[in-house]
């Protein structure tokens, strides 16, 4: 085969396609909702926090003192600090040493592959899969830009854990079954202000290894540590 | 996002859509999945959009998402799990003959059956130089690496696209015997 042929070859294959099988309009219809309630959630967090702090502030000072200018007093502000959820978030995690061990802990009585799978492009990434059956695994990623489960149509994930954080930062968890007798449980703990430090995915066939609350408690100690 | 950027953005996924799931078919071989792929990089460029309009060539920048996220979802114990055994064919054409479209169907599944065989980042240099017509520069920016990488992915790429035909036309001589 030479160049020209491929050439041909590739656009020929593309010919007579299907109709799209989205609407354009709706998917960012559904970006923009999400990003709101992503929006909308750190905003809530950040502001719980505030209040917080406006009322330690106020109690240190004591009742007759006028307000001191501080942290507290400053106007919460767009740029303060929260991270970019656009940009991918820094992960200070050795995953490789660190998940085999959380997994143990927080999947109690699974067995595991001994031997994980090698990580692909980066070390920010680990899945290990059950002892002798690669289709049934957990995979971690650590410091991503993009949810696991934005994008994913068909069947849609229902959300069965939503739970914000003292401070600002939010636990998800989803579930669905996939293809066959598949089910795919998903969890994700986003910082405050945006940008997802840790994801966990739970791959099973027929009853799932692990429940929604064991991949999020798996997620929020891995934050942990990472934070 | 502001509602002129939305708009524009909005604009930008029509007119993009089609040329992206096209690209992301040649690299996954499956439509349903191209469909996901595009999906999946409108909504990681919506998060980006108002500095990608700033500071970018949104087309290119697209690709590069969409290259991602087919990488990561090869990456996936998942997809990796499933192996597609066949082409299923397309609703058939009206403008398309029964013979043009049977020849469509066997030249996909045989160029797709060679590009299985290929590396994943091999394939990508591939669809990239020879169905986008991008450079070799372009090539290298799109997949993060070097020139060089580029020139000698697509020419082993090639080389094996080639052995792939051959050997394949090989057993057909064979089993027509």
């Amino acid at each position: 085969m030479n160049e020209r042929q491929l050439i041909d070859d590739l656009s020929t294959a593309v010919l007579n396609e299907p109709p799209l099988g989205f609407d354009p309009d709706e998917v960012i219809d559904r970006a923009a909702r999400r990003r709101r309630h992503t929006m909308a959630t750190a905003m809530t967090g950040s502001a719980a926090v505030l209040v917080a702090v406006t009322a330690i502030a106020f109690g240190a000072t004591g009742a007759n003192s006028p307000p001191s200018v501080g942290v507290a007093s400053q106007p919460p502000g767009p740029a303060s600090g929260g991270p970019d959820p656009d940009e991918p978030v820094p992960c200070p995690l050795p995953m490789a040493e660190i998940v085999p061990g959380q997994l143990a802990k927080h999947f109690p009585g699974v067995e595991w592959d001994p031997v994980p799978e090698p990580h692909i492009d980066t070390e920010t990434q680990s899945w290990i899969n059950l002892a002798g059956d690669t289709t049934q695994n957990v995979y971690v990623i650590c410091g991503s830009p993009g949810g696991m489960v934005e994008g994913i149509e068909t069947p849609e994930p229902t959300l069965v854990i939503d739970e914000p954080q003292p401070d600002g930062a939010l636990l998800r968890v989803w579930q669905r079954e996939t293809i066959e007798d598949r089910v795919q449980i998903t969890a994700e703990w986003t910082l405050p202000g945006g940008g997802e430090l840790i994801e966990v995915q739970v791959n099973a066939k027929g009853e799932p290894f692990g429940t929604p609350r064991q991949a999020g408690e798996l997620a929020t100690e891995l934050a942990g540590l990472a934070g | 996002m502001r509602k002129t950027e939305e708009n524009r953005f909005r604009e930008f996924a029509r007119e993009q859509s089609a040329a992206l799931r096209r690209t992301g078919y040649l690299l996954c071989g499956d439509w349903h999945l191209a469909d996901d792929l595009t999906q999946q990089t409108l909504i990681k460029l919506y998060r980006a959009w108002p500095r990608l309009e700033r500071d970018a060539a949104p087309v290119s920048y697209a690709r590069k998402v969409l290259l991602r996220c087919w990488l990561d979802e090869r990456r996936r114990p998942w997809r990796r799990a499933e192996r597609r055994d066949g082409e299923i064919p397309d609703g058939a054409d009206p403008a398309t003959g029964p013979v043009e479209a049977h020849e469509l169907v066997s030249l996909r599944a045989a160029l797709f059956r060679s590009l299985d065989e290929l590396g994943p980042r091999q394939r990508a240099v591939l669809v990239l130089r020879y169905f986008e017509s991008l450079s070799i520069t372009e090539t290298a920016a799109a997949l993060g690496c070097t020139e060089g990488t580029v020139k000698s992915q697509a020419a082993r790429g090639l080389a094996a696209l080639r052995t792939s035909v051959d050997v394949r036309a090989e057993d057909l001589t064979k089993e027509s015997r």
